[in-house]
């Protein structure tokens, strides 16, 4: 302190040939700002010499860091990239041309990942509004955008759709997010561009590009976490060839963790294990890119041992209880029951410039997914699987672009070839879901048109799935049953510009969905509900192949948003409403009478559903150094047939974060952050019926639960870090403590609610190494 | 020949339709074709033979049978003799697999993982007690073998009787672990002769 600082940079912000005047440059380090002024100058004074780094933001354009040594002799050049995602003006760069511009989607940024390494994908992606996860147990998370999920989500992984074992509501997605150096959620229905499988939105992981040209860097993260003892730890490295215009990332990851604890019980065996490994390969020039990469991604994890119920009566016993009938002392041990995940990708991609401003890309991806489940066994069969599936898939996707300044386009053909295997010779159980092999391909056409202050595009696709089943019939029969399906999806939507800040999104899309394997053929005992699941083809409990018993799900999203970013506050609220006929759901259909007890019988049925709700993330800057930052969200689900609320539908939810960036340490990006979490008691539920009630009586002719919708809680998070820049080289470090009050709760969302509390207060050090040298 | 747009889009979906199902084929060609599943953990046959004194014939068996597990296919229930009045029965239970050729009998693998498995009873009516009569290696009840006393009024009687699975947490208490098997005898005690 007391020592005066006298000196200043100057500097201009230009963008193409034009100079930005109102650019805002922030000093990180001292927390000192200026603006730029008509001539896109500006001079930012009272600095110490030393090394600074600014941060220059413009609306409409990407946000850049830059070092500077103060003092500088001359003044320094600052060009800013337009951004497609951000407001005003509607320029679309040449990566974007294929997505649509109208829909409305929210990105989490390398920064906010960081701060959630160590996380699974599914728990990460919450942190946007209108993104809730249907949960299994503290470590599996299922994505759900606006209410939809499963084989309703579309997850692409690094330029690929992921294909794994997306239906069940226990498979968590099989990606290792320390790959994703930005991971991007779609809200609207993007089945014009991805098929069907995109009708409730799409997650786009994307890894840091590979064209590196700065030479050899890297990052070391890890993270520790109190609440199950779980280390984390991941070392990615990228540099380039020696012969040029080649370069390389290689990435690693792995997780090893024991038992998760809730404020007064162990979760015995919710221990996880995750081994993680990826590489990839790029050559660019001036005119193409050719990239290749492989990733592979295995996971154990454990699944709550009090959370298997054997029957009706199983169920009742662990509702009425408050503590689960099995726990143990914290332990490392995974045990039965547990789900062995190895999922494995390889990718190659292929793009170039033609003449004019078109370009051409091609993408080939190939994985192997292999899910194994292991339960409780008779006579030493606990080391055997009970479920054991292998999907083969390959996807080939084309697509041509055109980029000018009026109008851009993409017209593309997409296929998809899956082979699912069950291992029924290991397990020595009936499959849930059969063998099959599905065929698909797509062809779509999108255009955009900007004019004046508006931007209209429109988009087409037609697909078309060839579907074989391969099963048996009650007396062991192999058959074969095939289905073609043949279906439109379409798109339009419009973009207003009010003003420089503010902009008026509108989209309405339609889509078409043929049902998938699992909610035509289901057919078995899920332990975590104690329900029989039966499929569209099983009317009465026995397969029947009649196409006459389903109906293609079709659904139609109308999603509007405005949006306004200015100076030190912006907002953005969208409205949507999702109406889709022949919704596939679940319904107890009857009480079943077998040698284990009473199970009910949950039939897939169709209905009208109707989801329609409202997003609100808000961000305000205040006394130069505190932010806050809301994010608030509320869904309704309906079951417009039968008039009642769907089930699993996410309660309304406040996310509200205030954060202080601290200008008086020297060190560099120190900040401290308190976040808190409420989420309502979702009201809109099925009636309760307890699962005793059931047995030996027919349920009810409408959706049930077996429990009440938990009671509403509010959970608060503190952190803080910071960084220390170190020549080329910096370290952060940062301390979090989340569920600080220790609050004892149950989410809705969570389909071990009937079991067991959720987690406890849990601390999590993270300390990362960055080694980039550009 | 002249043909309209729809012809031609027809004619296109035709041929691409066409060809990704030859593509599909030759892709599955190489392909295996899968097996019936043999379910050999199933247990389709609960049978209660009821003892006398040294009577080496049982005076009553009590079975249930379900052929099909969580399939659709309604179990069914048995009985076979008189259950009479103020009499000690010793019950033995035998658990199998008829769908197995020859068929199994899982008795033995729950013999075998005694330590692990409690086979408990609930009575009602005019059966006055049902209780697990042998025991584990720690002491513990396994249920195989149980007495079951009739009351000395004739009158409906039920048993139920629940196989759990509690590896590595067996206490005797039948609150945990996995319920295996449940099945509820319902029979009539009939006056003893005198």
């Amino acid at each position: 302190m007391g020592q005066t600082c006298k000196l200043e940079i100057l500097g201009q912000v230009t963008a193409g040939n034009e100079r930005l005047p109102g650019a805002t440059i922030f000093d990180r380090l001292t927390n000192k700002s200026a603006t730029t002024d008509e001539q896109g100058n500006f001079v930012l004074t009272g600095l110490c010499a030393g090394k600074h780094i600014l941060e220059i933001r413009f609306i409409g354009y990407k946000s850049i860091e830059k070092e500077v040594i103060v003092p500088v002799r001359e003044k320094i050049k600052i060009t800013l990239e337009e951004d497609q995602t951000q407001l005003s003006e509607v320029l679309v760069t040449a990566s974007s041309t294929a997505r649509s511009s109208t829909q409305l989607s929210s990105a989490l940024e390398e920064e906010t990942l960081n701060q959630l390494h160590g996380k699974p994908l599914g728990e990460s992606l919450q942190r946007i509004a209108g993104v809730g996860a249907l949960q299994t147990g503290p470590s599996i998370f299922k994505p759900v955008i606006h209410g939809l999920h499963s084989q309703r989500i579309l997850i692409l992984n690094n330029g690929i759709r992921q294909e794994g074992q997306q239906w069940g509501t226990e498979h968590a997605p099989e990606i290792d997010p320390f790959v994703a150096k930005q991971i991007e959620v779609i809200k609207g229905a993007e089945a014009v561009r991805y098929g069907a499988d995109a009708m409730g939105g799409v997650i786009i992981i994307s890894p840091p590009p590979l064209h590196n040209t700065g030479g050899f860097g890297g990052a070391i993260n890890t993270s520790y976490q109190s609440n199950s003892r779980t280390s984390t730890v991941s070392i990615a490295t990228e540099g380039l060839l020696p012969t040029p215009s080649w370069s390389w990332r290689i990435q690693t990851s792995g997780k090893y963790g024991g038992d998760y604890n809730t404020p007064e019980y162990t979760l015995s065996n919710t221990g996880q294990r995750e081994f993680n490994f990826s590489a990839g390969l790029g050559y660019a020039n001036a005119n193409s890119e050719l990239e290749f990469y492989v990733s592979s991604f295995n996971a154990r994890i454990g699944i709550l041992r009090a959370a298997h119920a054997g029957n009706l009566q199983d169920l009742n016993n662990s509702i009425i209880s408050q503590r689960p009938w099995y726990v143990k002392d914290f332990s490392f041990d995974i045990q039965n029951p547990y789900q062995e995940i190895n999922h494995h990708l390889f990718k190659t991609s292929y793009k170039k410039n033609l003449s004019g401003n078109n370009f051409i890309k091609a993408v080939y991806g190939l994985q192997v997914n292999n899910r194994k489940e292991f339960d409780i066994r008779r006579a030493n069969r606990g080391d055997r699987p009970a479920i054991a599936m292998q999907l083969l898939s390959q996807v080939f996707d084309v697509s041509l672009d055109h980029v000018a300044e009026k109008h851009q386009g993409s017209y593309g053909l997409t296929t998809t070839i899956k082979i699912n295997n069950n291992d029924t010779e290991t397990t020595g159980i009936k499959p849930l879901i059969p063998d099959y092999r599905q065929v698909a391909a797509g062809l779509f056409a999108l255009e955009k048109i900007n004019w004046r202050a508006f931007t209209f595009e429109a988009g087409a696709r037609a697909d078309y799935q060839y579907l074989q089943a391969l099963t048996f019939t009650n007396t062991e029969t192999l058959i074969k049953p095939d289905f073609h399906f043949y279906y439109l999806s379409a798109n339009a939507g419009m973009r207003y510009a009010i003003n420089s800040q503010a902009s008026l999104t509108s989209n309405l899309s339609f889509s078409n969905r043929p049902p998938h394997i699992s909610e035509l053929f289901s057919q078995g005992l899920h332990h975590g509900t104690a329900t029989i699941e039966e499929g569209l083809l099983l009317p009465n409990g026995t397969l029947k192949i009649d196409e006459s018993l389903f109906k293609n799900e079709r659904s139609i999203k109308w999603l509007n948003s405005f949006a306004k970013q200015s100076k030190n506050f912006s907002f953005e609220a969208s409205l949507y409403a999702n109406l889709i006929d022949n919704y596939v759901f679940l319904q107890p259909k009857e009480t079943r009478l077998t040698i284990r007890g009473y199970f009910p019988v949950f039939a897939y049925k169709q209905t009208q559903a109707l989801l329609t709700g409202a997003d609100i993330t808000l961000n305000y800057t205040f006394l130069q150094n505190f932010q806050l930052t809301g994010k608030y969200s509320y869904l309704y689900g309906q079951d417009v047939t039968a008039n009642q609320p769907l089930i699993y539908m996410p309660p309304a939810q406040m996310d509200t974060e205030l954060s202080w960036n601290i200008p008086y340490l020297s060190l560099y990006k120190s900040f401290l952050k308190a976040r808190v979490l409420h989420v309502a008691k979702q009201a809109r539920t099925p009636r309760t019926i307890n699962p005793v009630d059931l047995e030996g009586n027919p349920p009810p002719n409408e959706t049930f639960d077996f429990m009440d919708a938990p009671q509403a809680y509010t959970l608060v998070n503190l952190e803080t870090g910071f960084t220390i820049p170190t020549g080329e080289h910096d370290i952060t470090f940062a301390l979090a403590c989340e569920n600080l009050t220790n609050q004892r709760y149950r989410n809705y969302m969570n389909r071990l609610r009937y079991f067991a509390d959720d987690i406890g207060r849990n601390f999590i050090v993270r300390l990362s190494y960055n080694f980039y040298s550009h | 020949m002249k043909m309209n747009p729809v012809q031609n889009v027809t004619r296109m979906l035709n041929w691409s339709k066409l060809s990704v199902v030859a593509f599909a084929a030759l892709l599955m060609a190489c392909d295996d074709d899968p097996e019936p599943v043999n379910e050999e953990e199933l247990i389709t046959t609960v049978q209660v033979d009821l003892f006398q004194g040294d009577s080496e014939a049982p005076s009553a068996t009590l079975t249930f049978y379900d052929e099909d597990g969580d399939g659709p296919l309604p179990p069914s229930f048995d009985q076979d003799g008189v259950i009479y009045t103020s009499t000690t029965y010793s019950a033995v239970t035998t658990f199998l697999n008829e769908e197995e050729t020859p068929v199994e009998d899982v008795t033995a693998e729950i013999i075998e993982e005694k330590n692990d498995h409690l086979i408990c009873f609930t009575r009602t009516g005019a059966v006055s007690s049902a209780v697990a009569f042998d025991e584990d290696d720690n002491e513990i009840p396994v249920g195989l073998v149980s007495v079951w006393q009739t009351a000395n009024t004739p009158g409906a009687a039920t048993v139920k009787l629940t196989l759990k699975h509690q590896p590595g947490i067996k206490t005797g208490s039948c609150d945990i672990g996995d319920t295996d098997i449940e099945v509820t005898f319902s029979f009539n005690v009939i006056q003893q002769p005198l």
